[in-house]
């Protein structure tokens, strides 16, 4: 596997492991940016794992492109972690599906608790592309992140899947996702879960824009928050705006507690209330991360759920 | 085992009214027994065998339950079924996203834990609860499902007494699990409930039927209602209740 290391926003020769990177993709760094393109044609067989550390810096700004050639394929995984307090990140993502490519992303948001972070994503894809977004954020202060994701040609398909997770007091996540379905049987689904503990607050705005000669077109959008704790807020604001007429649009949001006859059920089994709240609790989450194909990742994501939820 | 006395029970609606569902339940059970509740629709039996179990929604007004000289009314849900405390489900919960496999080890092993036992491992579970899946005569499938969900109400049943053969509990409650089983099921499910039959343990059968009590032999039954055990016999009284229903035992 790849692994791409970056310390305080400088790449670390030391810590990154880049022999597997096959020789014809094109992979240049400089302090404060990635860039990584896929030639035609070539399907990269192993994941490449990003991994962005801060230390000591308490301002990182930092730019990935990723540009996907004709007929390409990349499975890659970003992880933000740090151990500094207070900092702040800022991420711009920049990807570029070609015909017919390929790309499943994943994202872990681990920021140390009293960071801040901000990203914003761009996607622009040509004809018959894929792209398979996959988040999980659970850490710092305050996190806002911004997607954008244009279908440009008829047959690309866009889906967007996220869990957020708050456990701190005055704990803030804002997500805003923008689809934007610019050319004929194009599809797009979103499924954003939010699981919201003590006093933290989430946000969501999903908006879906079908244009008007986006014809025979399918866009899903969903929104669901869990609330573990009365003082937790949540907004969601799931929108379509369509042009066109002949599509298969459907959205929804959700906002609820969990079911005191599921968590009387396994009480009366034996689990203690905490067992039972963080199983009720995954098994919320069990969907979205079994969208994710690669199930080492998905397992990774799940598994650094639990460890967030063993401090419930 | 179990020594119920002048127990008070209820329940506040959405209205927030206060509904008296039991009014003055007594009832004792020794180690061994298989006691059946019988009663007309509404007459509390479901509410009784709830209260065991621990669900909060009911308010107990008055009266105490001691299970093995342990206060049972100010344990959690949880610390009954640490106790040994078991309610098979009248409406079993479907819970999705929980695999049952997981349930069914996790609720054995918070138990163990309790006694001081080891965890079983994945491999040495899987070999129990296969076991116990095929005197229940239950498909392996539903492991790998999540918990009772998409289960006919026959499956749900079976699963409720799969649990209650592996986690081998002292008081076994079961509530109208008879309902909506056809006789394959019935025979199936009895056959898991009596192979738990050690002398030892004790059961509550709440039942509407007579033909349930044909395969679980009780040594008493009790009629409920209106939210008192009106009467009690031996095995003879379901005969009797089947034959002439409820009616009679107003007068």
């Amino acid at each position: 596997m790849t692994r791409l290391v970056f310390i305080d926003n400088i790449f670390s020769e030391t810590d990154s492991d880049i022999r597997d990177l096959p020789s014809n993709i094109v992979f240049s760094h400089e302090p404060s940016s990635l860039r990584l393109e896929i030639p035609r044609n070539y399907a990269l067989a192993t994941p490449i794992d990003c991994l962005y550390i801060q230390k000591n810096l308490t301002t990182m700004q930092h730019s990935i492109e990723i540009i996907l050639q004709e007929n390409s394929e990349l499975m890659i995984t970003d992880e933000h972690q740090g151990n500094t307090n207070p900092y702040t990140a800022s991420l711009q993502l920049n990807i570029i599906a070609k015909k017919n490519a390929k790309l499943h992303y994943h994202k872990i948001q681990n920021e140390a608790e009293n960071a801040e972070h901000y990203a914003t994503t761009t996607i622009q894809q040509a004809q018959d592309s894929l792209v398979n977004m996959h988040l999980f954020s659970c850490g710092a202060a305050s996190a806002k992140m911004i997607t954008t994701a244009k279908l440009l040609e008829k047959g690309a398909k866009c889906f967007l899947h996220g869990i957020y997770w708050l456990n701190a007091d005055k704990q803030l996540q804002d997500h805003q996702l923008h689809i934007d379905h610019l050319a004929p049987y194009s599809e797009s689904g979103m499924l954003f879960k939010g699981i919201l503990n003590k006093k933290s607050r989430a946000t969501f705005h999903g908006k879906v824009h079908v244009q008007q000669n986006a014809q025979h077109i399918q866009a899903k959008q969903a929104n669901h928050h869990l609330l573990l704790s009365p003082q937790a807020e949540a907004d969601s604001k799931p929108e379509l705006e369509i042009y066109a007429d002949d599509v298969k649009c459907t959205h929804g949001a959700t906002t609820g507690q969990l079911d005191e006859e599921a968590l009387f059920y396994l009480c009366s089994r034996g689990l203690d209330k905490q067992t039972a709240t963080t199983l009720l609790t995954q098994a919320f989450a069990t969907d979205v991360f079994n969208a994710i194909q690669n199930k080492h990742i998905a397992s990774r994501m799940q598994s650094l759920f639990a460890e967030k939820m063993a401090v419930l | 085992m179990l020594a119920i006395k002048n127990l008070h029970v209820c329940i506040q609606d959405e209205k927030e009214q206060v509904k008296s569902i039991l009014h003055g339940v007594d009832l004792t059970i020794h180690p061994g027994e298989v006691h059946a509740i019988m009663g007309p629709n509404g007459s509390g039996k479901s509410t009784f065998a709830n209260v065991l179990a621990g669900r909060d929604q009911f308010q107990v007004t008055d009266g105490n339950v001691l299970f093995n000289d342990n206060d049972l009314l100010a344990l959690q849900p949880e610390e009954r079924a640490a106790l040994g405390v078991f309610l098979a489900f009248q409406y079993p919960i479907e819970i999705p996203g929980v695999n049952n496999m997981y349930f069914l080890r996790t609720a054995l092993n918070s138990l163990r834990k309790i006694k001081n036992l080891p965890p079983l491992d994945a491999m040495d579970f899987l070999a129990l609860v296969k076991t116990k899946m095929r005197e229940v005569q239950m498909d392996e499938k539903f492991l790998h499902r999540a918990v009772n969900e998409g289960f006919s109400g026959g499956e749900k049943k079976r699963n409720e007494v799969l649990q209650m053969l592996l986690l081998e509990p002292q008081l076994c409650i079961l509530d109208e699990t008879d309902s909506g089983l056809d006789v394959d099921a019935l025979q199936a499910i009895a056959k898991g409930v009596n192979s738990l039959r050690d002398g030892k343990r004790s059961f509550i059968v709440v039942t509407h039927y007579q033909r349930l009590l044909d395969y679980i032999v009780p040594d008493v039954v009790h009629i409920m209602a209106k939210g008192k055990i009106i009467k009690s016999g031996d095995k003879s009284l379901a005969l009797e209740i089947e034959e002439k229903g409820y009616g009679w035992l107003d007068s």
